[in-house]
């Protein structure tokens, strides 16, 4: 007999019938615990079907007022693993990108940028254009790559 | 003698007259062994080997990238001083601080909430069936979903506090998750939900093992509910207790995703086990000998628990 057999087997019948209290405390304590390990997971559906105004500004526990799906078909149509935050980046600053992938004199470049060559330049004027971008607009507003 | 000459001069001939079919056996006995070699060698090299390296990398001056010099063990002595370092807490006094904190609480209230709830479960209730996997559910999570649904439920904006303030309850305040001196409590939180139901099946288990008849006899003696479970129920339960222990220890020892899910390290890195410590100085600050001296004495720590339970089952098991 395995662990699985064991917790499925019906209980062995034991010990005195436990009284009227005993059991509504009994009762009482396991649904109270199956509410905490449940609500986690009560918030998480009900959040994802809401609308983002009420996710913010409504209750937690608050029923969805207006239901939606969005939020799921984005994440099964558009949301890119690891990838969503820079592509709004690298689609404003192609250009910029395609001018230093090619050998691009250092005068040519932006100041503070160009002091130094070869690939870590590169990671480094994408960094300082990111963060430019990043600075002047929030990242929510960056346009998704097209 | 003549028999076993006999039978050899018997059985070499057989083998001579079909060598297909000794090739073909020989073959049998082979392909267990053919098969597991990738696995097996893959294990040597990327388990074995690999912690090799890291004990290597750990006393060489290894910095961005991997280096080969034996400088001897300066990333222990670093470790060894900033173990001390309390004022400012340097981050590995900070994180085996919080390694001490969260080990022991996730442990004791995993193992006390388990036992609670098993008993609870043992006593001939109805839809146990009902409970059972909801208790169980959050085991099949990852820490990853673990630590993002309570974040949202603890942030102090948009999770409970807020609720509870909508609610009426406007002096209420728990900001534990953005406040450095309490934040490794909520990984604690989130670590007893996620595990507590998975140790309440182990001790469950155990309660449904015990044999029915020692209860009687309790019973019988004039044992009251409470002598039971403490005098006898309890002490037979002591190699759930031991196997549940190994479990969460090297559970807590390993926790890395649910730190980083649940508060990205926590204000200034306030909510660090050693493991995010290893992972930051490796990757991030460019201290491969540091991080990788933390590894090596992260893997002793866990050896320190693993090798005499695997020690006193295999003991066990020749007897």
């Amino acid at each position: 007999m395995n662990a699985a057999d064991l917790i499925t087997s019906t209980p062995a019948r034991r010990g005195p019938g436990h009284s009227r209290t005993t059991r509504i405390v009994i009762y009482g304590l396991l649904l109270l615990f199956a509410l905490v390990y449940l609500v986690p997971l009560l918030v998480m559906v009900m959040t994802s079907l809401k609308p983002l105004d009420e996710v913010t500004g409504g209750n937690m526990f608050a029923l969805p007022r207006h239901l939606t799906f969005a939020p799921w078909s984005m994440a099964w149509g558009e949301a890119r693993i690891g990838v969503s935050d820079t592509r709004g980046i690298v689609a404003r600053n192609k250009a910029r990108i395609e001018e230093l992938r090619g050998a691009t004199p250092a005068t040519r470049l932006q100041p503070g940028v160009g002091c130094v060559s070869g690939p870590p330049t590169l990671m480094r004027a994408i960094l300082a254009t990111s963060t430019r971008a990043l600075r002047t607009k929030s990242a929510g507003e960056i346009e998704p790559l097209q | 003698m003549s028999t076993v000459a006999e039978s050899n001069i018997k059985l070499t001939p057989e083998h001579d007259a079909h060598p297909t079919a000794s090739v073909r056996a020989r073959l049998q006995d082979l392909l267990p062994k053919i098969v597991l070699a990738p696995s097996f060698a893959a294990t040597i090299i990327f388990v074995y080997g690999f912690i090799l390296w890291t004990i290597y990398l750990s006393f060489t001056n290894s910095k961005t990238f991997p280096s080969y010099d034996i400088t001897g063990a300066r990333a222990y002595q670093r470790l060894w001083r900033w173990t001390f370092e309390s004022d400012p807490p340097s981050s590995w006094y900070t994180s085996i601080t919080n390694m001490g904190i969260f080990g022991f609480l996730y442990i004791l209230i995993c193992l006390a909430l388990g036992l609670f709830l098993a008993i609870l479960l043992d006593q001939k209730i109805r839809g146990e069936g009902v409970l059972r996997p909801i208790y169980l559910y959050p085991m099949a999570l990852s820490f990853i979903v673990t630590g993002v649904a309570w974040k949202w439920f603890l942030d102090p904006g948009l999770g409970l506090e807020q609720t509870l303030h909508q609610w009426g309850w406007t002096s209420f305040h728990f900001d534990w998750i953005k406040n450095k001196d309490f934040v490794i409590y909520t990984v604690v939180i989130a670590g007893v939900w996620q595990a507590s139901g998975f140790i309440m099946a182990m001790f469950l288990a155990g309660l449904r093992g015990i044999d029915g008849e020692i209860m009687k006899a309790a019973q019988i003696d004039g044992a009251t509910t409470f002598q039971l479970y403490r005098r006898i129920v309890i002490p037979l339960l002591r190699p759930v207790f031991l196997s549940a222990f190994i479990v969460l220890a090297h559970l807590a020892i390993k926790s890395y995703d649910l730190v980083v899910a649940l508060t990205s390290g926590g204000p200034g890195g306030s909510a660090w086990l050693p493991s995010n410590f290893m992972y930051e100085f490796t990757f991030k600050r460019n201290e491969m000998a540091v991080g990788s001296a933390s590894a090596v004495i992260m893997l002793m720590t866990i050896a320190a628990i693993m090798v005499p339970y695997i020690y006193s089952e295999t003991r066990e098991q020749n007897r």
